[in-house]
């Protein structure tokens, strides 16, 4: 197996981001304190791009680097690219917050 | 280890380590602050994390001189301090005193008093980066750089970076009455800072930096100075403490930390001149300085 190299920073996380280009259809190591998953990149991924550990449901929290950056609007499945096309930013979403 | 961002092939702004040899390691992060604050959550050291990176990445590097290196930082606000070292002290009072230096100043009062001389300098609208103009204003006659030392803070006050500021400053204004500071010290393109950010945990002791002031005409050196930060009467978490007090900073602020070297009395900056400000291990920061063409209102 070629060694793709990603960032996996918190056991939070649902997402690793890559650290190198990823092609589609191959198999990366995602590593965190000791622990290693398996995830079928099933997409090309570019660098500082992320993808998803395990399958996230729809509305579910995206997490990278241990901080909530939005919401899945679609089922995400593992190992699919998360960007803005199947995530819904958090931050700065005056029409969403209740005072 | 140090912190820049450069356009890359996509036209955005990709932070990225830089090495000692000026390699540059691009970073998965959106910027500074998101860096700096991942790792906080994680507990791990930026420093640790650079070197880890660089250390398991086989992708060939690119080198510092063949990327265009901008802004590292889109500070929210530049904040600055003044009459910190003798030699601003001494500069302040001949602009005061019409050069007579016959009279205990304000500026004297300041520079023994506990409390520092701290003004609002920039926001991130005004803030130029590496080889960006720096603006002068049309009416004053007599303009110089300011080399300063930038802390960069977060927003409990926490210094978490070094980098290098040119405080632009109008001499004669100043001088005139010192109500008008904010004019004498903010106008389009009177903050420059960069080119890098030194990480805080890279520096035992940032009282040892040396500052380098060039300035060129025609790429001719007419003015060279240079100081330690070691001179400062202050000392730099003093500064810290007086800008977070009661007040509210945010996340990637920058604190100049004053000015010690001025050049002659006579020298005002020109059109097309050029500055450079080197701390030698940040870099060095490099402006073209420019005289717009004024909007015209009453004033001119």
């Amino acid at each position: 197996m070629e060694e793709y190299k990603t960032l996996y920073l918190s056991e939070k996380d649902n997402v690793a981001v890559a650290l190198s280009e990823i092609p589609a259809n191959v198999s990366v190591a995602i590593r965190n304190n000791g622990k290693e998953i398996i995830v079928q990149v099933l997409e090309p991924i570019r660098f500082g791009h992320k993808f998803a550990v395990r399958l996230i449901k729809k509305s579910e929290d995206i997490k990278k680097y241990g901080e909530v950056i939005g919401a899945a609007v679609m089922d995400i499945e593992a190992g699919a690219h998360v960007h803005v096309h199947n995530l819904e930013g958090k931050r700065g979403r005056g029409d969403k917050i209740v005072n | 280890m140090r912190i820049i961002r450069y356009i890359n092939e996509r036209n955005q702004k990709q932070l990225a380590a830089l090495s000692k040899s000026d390699e540059i390691y691009d970073l998965p992060f959106e910027d500074f602050l998101s860096f700096i604050n991942g790792m906080k959550r994680e507990n791990q050291s930026p420093l640790e994390f650079i070197n880890k990176l660089i250390n398991q990445k086989s992708e060939p590097k690119r080198n510092m001189k063949d990327v265009t290196v901008t802004i590292p930082i889109d500070a929210p606000e530049v904040w600055a301090a003044g009459v910190t070292y003798e030699k601003s002290k001494e500069a302040r009072n001949y602009e005061a005193t019409q050069g007579k230096l016959d009279s205990q100043t304000f500026y004297d009062k300041v520079y023994d008093a506990e409390r520092p001389e701290i003004f609002f300098k920039s926001t991130a609208a005004r803030t130029v980066g590496p080889n960006d103009p720096v603006n002068l204003r049309s009416d004053s006659n007599w303009q110089i750089p300011e080399p300063e030392l930038g802390l960069v803070i977060d927003k409990s006050g926490e210094v978490i970076g070094y980098t290098i500021g040119n405080d632009m400053s109008c001499r004669d204004i100043e001088g005139e009455n010192p109500l008008y500071l904010p004019q004498a010290k903010m106008w389009k393109n009177s903050c420059s800072i960069g080119p890098a950010i030194l990480l805080e945990e890279a520096v035992t002791d940032p009282y040892e930096l040396k500052i380098i002031c060039r300035i060129y005409r025609n790429e001719h050196i007419v003015f060279e100075g240079e100081a330690q930060v070691s001179q400062l009467k202050r000392k730099l978490d003093q500064l810290v403490d007086y800008l977070i007090l009661d007040n509210q900073v945010f996340d990637g602020t920058v604190l100049l930390t004053g000015t010690c070297i001025v050049p002659p009395n006579e020298f005002t900056l020109k059109d097309n001149d050029r500055v450079e400000i080197e701390i030698p291990r940040i870099g060095v920061l490099s402006n073209p300085v420019k005289l717009p063409n004024p909007i015209l209102t009453k004033a001119n």
